[in-house]
């Protein structure tokens, strides 16, 4: 246990090093919400000690703050002041106050309340995301049957108030300091894979560099007489370097190695990306090469526009084997469109596509009700 | 726009806060709704990407999802049942019989603040003739 | 008729037979009480057959042998291959050295084994008393008739084993359990002499077979083609009956071996087991008479024995002490006969030790009984300042005593009598031979002298225990049993008659023995009587007698003052010569020092065991407060591995 926790602790000592090396990983807008929304969680959560609800409350509102930020700017796409955005805000918003409050109220019967409420918001969700039917069946399921059950047992078990079991919390340091740390690690994950504004911004250089007349000498090293190391590139010569180096960590796919080689792969692709890069700055940069810098820019800037494309599912793989249950459309280019009549669709794809699924979920459910009752249908006879 | 990312950190977020509270709360329904928040989270997942991949086996799986939770929840307060009735408490920590033998069991040790006892109400006399009753009255 | 290969099969086998009764008797709870009905009956049987062998050899005069005839060898172990090859077979043979023996053995072993009925009774371990003896009595008689050196050998070992078991019959006695080690491993010395000297002469006897016959055959030859080898190893033979024995250097078992129950004494270390030394003598002596330089050894180290032995038998005040020295010194005189036939006459000096080993057999044992009869009456107590005056109130056991004592120091008419005359006689003639002769006479002196001292000691215990008044100790309630007095009676008439009975006027007992096939080839003496030797030994156990007589019933107080005069004498006597605290400085001490090292390497070798078998322990104790049985504490494990596992992939790798 106290490895892992050094272990952890490691990895914000290594945040130097990330830092630096792929930008704006790791930074303020991913810290900002998970570290205030930790502290926020491990105040709240129940301890011997007393503490006000006031300052939880704070770091829970700066968390949230801290969290809208990141969703608004942290992918680089503008949120338009639309309907859509607003519920979606909404229903988030609630979801994640009252799943934190779920998670840290002393009353178990205030906790299955708040749960139904996270369950009304995530069903808002589903609903703008297209899914009428989930939402229904989940209010039904969920905040009909699934809650008041567990009312019932709070009541069968806990009709003298709060047990010390409530009042109390296993190991909360360690579990929040791991469960943050796995959301940090998640959300820096869908930064990484969702956000493109370096990426684009690198492209858009390139292809600045290899349009422009004539190439500005900042970029250029001096010249010597040809003798001795390789001299330094210039800082800004050095900087495009690196963006284009970063960007193209950030686009690079580790797509399988097809077996006819003559076909361009994404490998290809990249190790031509790097040769360019290779060439830009020692035939480029250092020895004024004019015409290699426009080249090698042009075809870099293409190069990870491709790569980019991939990666969005604008493109497809030319040599991925598909699937042959149903069709796997690239992600790209916003949300799909989805049928309207959305029961008889998911019905239909359910018996079709997934029959011998449901069959097996029926089955499960016919035994869980049969062990639901055989273990808890003994009165009295229990020692 | 809203788009996929946005909804895959909040189930991410779902998902995080249902397991710290799996991990903290002792109380056995609280630790139950806190891994129905988590498959709260994941099933919020799966309808975000059927809608960015544009066919209908996410929200399938998110119906699955829904599905193997009733039966959990079936079976699991069947059980809490039973294991109140062996200790009178919904407490997780009482359970730990399955640890090394040799090993001591794991007490609470930090004692809870001391609730200040409330002043009982006072107790006025009576005051004038107390006027017949009888007993099956105070039912 | 029974067949006379089965009878000789019986002598030895019955007691075995015995002795499995015996245990089993032993287990079973209600017939513990009866355990020595085995061992009577079957020790009866092995004596009567013993008998038959004897008469048929008297008719026959071929020695009885089993399998006998046409039949095939029996072989016990062996393995024969090409390059090598070791086979030992199982054979009986008997002839009339072994006749002798046998019947010396079987009868007063059947006797002392009634007497030991009345002696033992209500002991713990009563069936495991029967049964030992009965082993003891198997392997004496496996040893006397073996035809083969290595079965013979597997007897010698057999009856070590049951000394061992029947001294430290009291194991939970300290000083029991040491006197038995003391006694297996001092004897053990003398085996390793032993084996080496079989396995040396099977070697340079073409590695053919370990049988007498084949040991005996061409033995000039032998002696010759091995100059070094073959006195080498007649002296390791020698060496394994001195040990046996109980000669000097390898005597020091037997005073402690007093520790055990008193028949055990009269027993093993009177009349049989210490006489087997004596009998493997008598056996070799083909092989002895080509070597007189052995044989010269041989007579030294009886004649200093016995001289030994009798000088520190002059002061001991344990009775049984005294008894047992006393063995020590008339064993000394039975290697001095042996060792002189060379020098004299085989026919002589064999048959002189074989019948001096027969009376003394007899005397010593009735000696030893009636000891231990009045150790039993004295609740027992053995220490002669205890108590005297005891034959008012034992009145057999001070007859037995006093027939005993009379053979003892050789008072003519006796059997110890015409027996040490014998000896003395055989002596003389080894003086006037021309090799060694000085040396032999010198002997024949210190015999002589020995003799004086044998008679001095013998009667001042009997003076001490039953003459002046009457003193018990506390808790003594004198009593004598009829199954107690009843063989002390048997082997006192033993110990008068034996003597007369066969030597010197009727020539039975050495007309008999010299018929033995490895004696026959040998001149045969004339048979006269040394009246001067006869008078000289006479009047010197006469004023042995006188002597003692005048110490300790005339004048009591003299005893005291000859002592004091005596002075450092004295004290060396009294303290045995000082012979067991230098063994135990030059032997023991350093053995010690060795065990204790090497049980200091043990320790070490041990610990470093125990502690390399510690480590995985430690290293799990620290592990196991992991399992702590809470169910959120396992989930956080798992949830603390993925998040680390999923925060290096995302954070770190590239």
């Amino acid at each position: 246990m106290l490895f892992t926790f050094y272990f952890l602790l490691f990895t914000f000592y290594f945040e130097e090093d990330v830092l630096a090396d792929s930008s704006n990983d790791l930074n303020w807008t991913v810290l900002l919400p998970v570290v205030a929304g930790g502290l926020a969680v491990w105040y709240m959560l129940p301890s011997t000690k007393r503490r006000p609800m006031v300052f939880g409350a704070l770091a829970g509102l700066i968390a949230l703050v801290g969290l809208a930020v990141f969703l608004v700017s942290g992918f680089g796409d503008q949120i338009p002041q639309t309907v859509e955005a607003g519920l979606f805000f909404g229903f988030s918003g609630l979801a994640v106050v009252f799943a934190t409050l779920m998670i840290t109220c002393r009353n178990p019967a205030r906790s299955a309340l708040s749960f139904a409420i996270v369950v009304l918001s995530t069903c808002g969700l589903f609903l703008l995301l297209a899914a009428p039917f989930l939402m229904a069946a989940t209010i039904v399921i969920y905040a009909g049957a699934i809650i008041v059950t567990f009312l019932f047992v709070i009541m069968l078990s806990q009709h003298g108030g709060l047990s010390s079991a409530d009042l109390r919390s296993r190991d909360p340091d360690l579990a929040v300091v791991a469960g943050f740390v796995l959301l940090a690690a998640l959300l820096v994950g869908l930064e990484r894979v969702y956000d493109w504004r370096n990426v684009d911004s690198a492209i858009a250089h390139a292809q600045q560099l290899a349009e422009a007349e004539k190439i500005d000498p900042e970029y250029l090293t001096p010249l010597t007489d040809g003798l001795g190391d390789p001299l330094p590139l210039t800082p800004k010569a050095e900087a495009f370097l690196t963006d284009l180096r970063a960007a193209l960590n950030r686009v690079k796919v580790a797509s399988p190695r097809s077996m006819d080689d003559s076909r361009l792969t994404d490998h290809k692709l990249v190790q031509e990306i790097e040769n360019d890069m290779n060439g830009l700055a020692n035939l480029g940069f250092r020895h004024h090469d004019a015409e290699t810098i426009r080249t090698n820019c042009q075809k870099i800037a293409a190069g990870l526009s491709r790569l980019k494309a991939l990666r969005d599912g604008n493109a497809s793989f030319s040599d991925v084997p598909r699937s042959e249950h149903g069709e796997v459309k690239p992600i790209g280019n916003g949300p799909k469109q989805l049928p309207a009549a959305n029961v008889s669709a998911v019905g239909r794809t359910l018996f079709s596509d997934h029959l011998l699924a449901i069959e097996l979920a029926g089955t499960l459910l016919l035994v869980a009700t049969i062990g639901a009752i055989a273990i808890a249908g003994r009165r009295g006879k229990s020692s | 726009m809203i788009s996929l990312p946005h909804y895959l950190a909040i189930g991410a977020i779902l998902f995080v806060l249902g397991l710290i509270g799996f991990l903290t709360r002792r109380n056995l329904i609280v630790m139950f709704l806190s891994a129905e928040l988590m498959l709260q989270g994941v099933a919020l997942n799966f309808v975000a990407f059927s809608r960015a991949h544009g066919n209908l086996h996410g929200q399938v799986f998110a119906l699955f999802i829904i599905a193997v939770a009733a039966c959990e929840a079936g079976i699991a307060l069947a059980m809490f049942l039973m294991l109140y009735r062996k200790k009178r408490s919904l407490d997780i920590s009482l359970w730990q019989a399955l640890r090394e033998p040799g090993l001591e069991e794991t007490r609470d040790t930090v004692p809870l603040p001391v609730e200040p006892k409330e002043e009982p109400l006072p107790v006025l006399s009576v005051s004038g003739v107390e006027p017949a009753r009888k007993e099956r009255d105070y039912a | 008729m029974l067949d006379p290969h089965q009878i000789l099969l019986a002598v030895p086998l019955l007691p075995v037979l015995g002795a499995l009764l015996c245990a089993l008797f032993g287990s079973v709870k209600q017939l513990k009480s009866w355990s020595h009905v085995p061992a009577v009956l079957c020790a009866a049987l092995s004596c009567a057959c013993a008998f038959g062998v004897v008469a048929q050899l008297q008719q026959s005069g071929l020695p009885a042998t089993f399998p006998g005839g046409d039949s095939d060898r029996i072989v016990w172990f062996g393995m024969d291959y090409a390059k090598a090859r070791l086979v030992v077979e199982f054979g009986l043979s008997a002839d009339h050295l072994a006749g002798i023996m046998l019947i010396g053995v079987t009868f007063i072993g059947f006797w002392i084994v009634v007497f030991s009925i009345g002696y033992m009774k209500g002991s713990p371990g009563f069936a495991r008393y029967f049964a030992v003896v009965s082993l003891f009595l198997a392997s004496m008689n496996l040893l006397i008739l073996a035809d083969n050196m290595i079965l013979m050998f597997a007897g010698w070992e057999g009856v070590g084993l049951c000394s061992y078991l029947l001294v430290g019959y009291w194991h939970h006695k300290h000083s029991a359990a040491a006197a038995a080690r003391k006694a297996f491993l001092v004897t053990r010395l003398g085996d390793v002499g032993l084996i080496l000297g079989i396995l040396l002469l099977w070697f340079m006897t073409g590695r053919e077979g370990f049988d007498y016959a084949r040991m005996f055959s061409n033995v000039p030859a032998l002696a010759e083609n091995n100059p070094v080898l073959f006195p080498l190893s007649c002296l390791m033979i020698v060496l394994g009956a001195v040990g046996k024995s109980a000669q000097f250097p390898l005597y020091v078992w037997l005073p402690d071996a007093m520790e055990g129950p008193t028949p055990v004494s009269a027993l093993i270390h009177a009349a049989t087991m210490v006489t087997a030394g004596v009998y493997l003598l008598a056996r070799c002596t083909p092989l002895m008479l080509v070597v007189p330089g052995v044989q010269l050894t041989v007579a030294i180290i009886g004649a200093f024995t016995a001289l030994l032995a009798a000088f520190i038998a002059l002061t001991q005040h344990d009775l049984k002490r005294v008894l047992a020295y006393s063995t020590v010194s008339q064993i000394g005189f039975m290697f001095l006969a042996v060792g002189c036939a060379g020098p004299a006459l085989p026919k002589i000096a064999v048959v002189a030790a074989i019948f001096h080993l027969f009376t003394h057999a007899f005397f010593k044992a009735v000696l030893f009984l009636s000891s231990g009869s009045v150790m039993h009456a004295m609740h027992d107590v053995i220490d002669m300042r205890e108590f005297s005056g005891l034959r008012k109130v034992l009145p057999v056991t001070h007859i037995a005593f006093l027939c005993g004592a009379l053979a003892l120091a050789g008072i003519p008419l006796f059997s110890g009598f015409w027996s040490k005359d014998m000896v003395l006689e055989a002596a003389l003639e080894a003086g006037h031979s021309e090799r060694f002769g000085t040396i032999y006479m010198i002997l024949f002196g210190v015999a002589l002298t020995t003799a004086l001292m044998t008679a001095f000691y013998t009667f001042r215990a009997y003076f001490r225990t039953f003459w002046g008044p009457l003193r018990m100790p506390d808790g003594a309630h004198p009593h004598e049993t009829w199954v107690m007095n009843l063989p002390l009676i048997v082997l006192a008439i033993g110990a008068i008659v034996v003597g007369i009975a066969v030597e010197p006027f009727n020539q039975l007992f050495s007309g008999f023995l010299s018929k033995a096939p490895f004696l026959a080839a040998t001149p045969s003496p004339e048979h006269h009587l040394n009246w001067p030797l006869i008078l000289g030994s006479s009047a010197v156990a006469l004023i042995g007698v006188g002597i003692a007589y005048f110490m300790y019933v005339k004048q009591p107080a003299s005893a005291a003052k000859a002592a004091a005069a005596a002075g450092s004498w004295y004290a060396f006597s009294l303290n045995k010569l000082y012979v067991d605290e230098i063994f135990k400085v030059l032997f023991v001490q350093p053995m010690n020092l060795l065990a204790g090292i090497s049980s200091l390497v043990d320790a070490v070798v041990s610990d470093l065991t125990r502690l390399i078998a510690s480590i995985p322990r430690a290293m799990a104790v620290t592990i196991k407060p992991i399992q702590n049985g809470l169910v959120q504490f396992y989930a956080l494990a798992m949830v603390v591995g993925v998040t680390a596992f999923i925060g290096y992939l995302v954070l770190f790798a590239k």
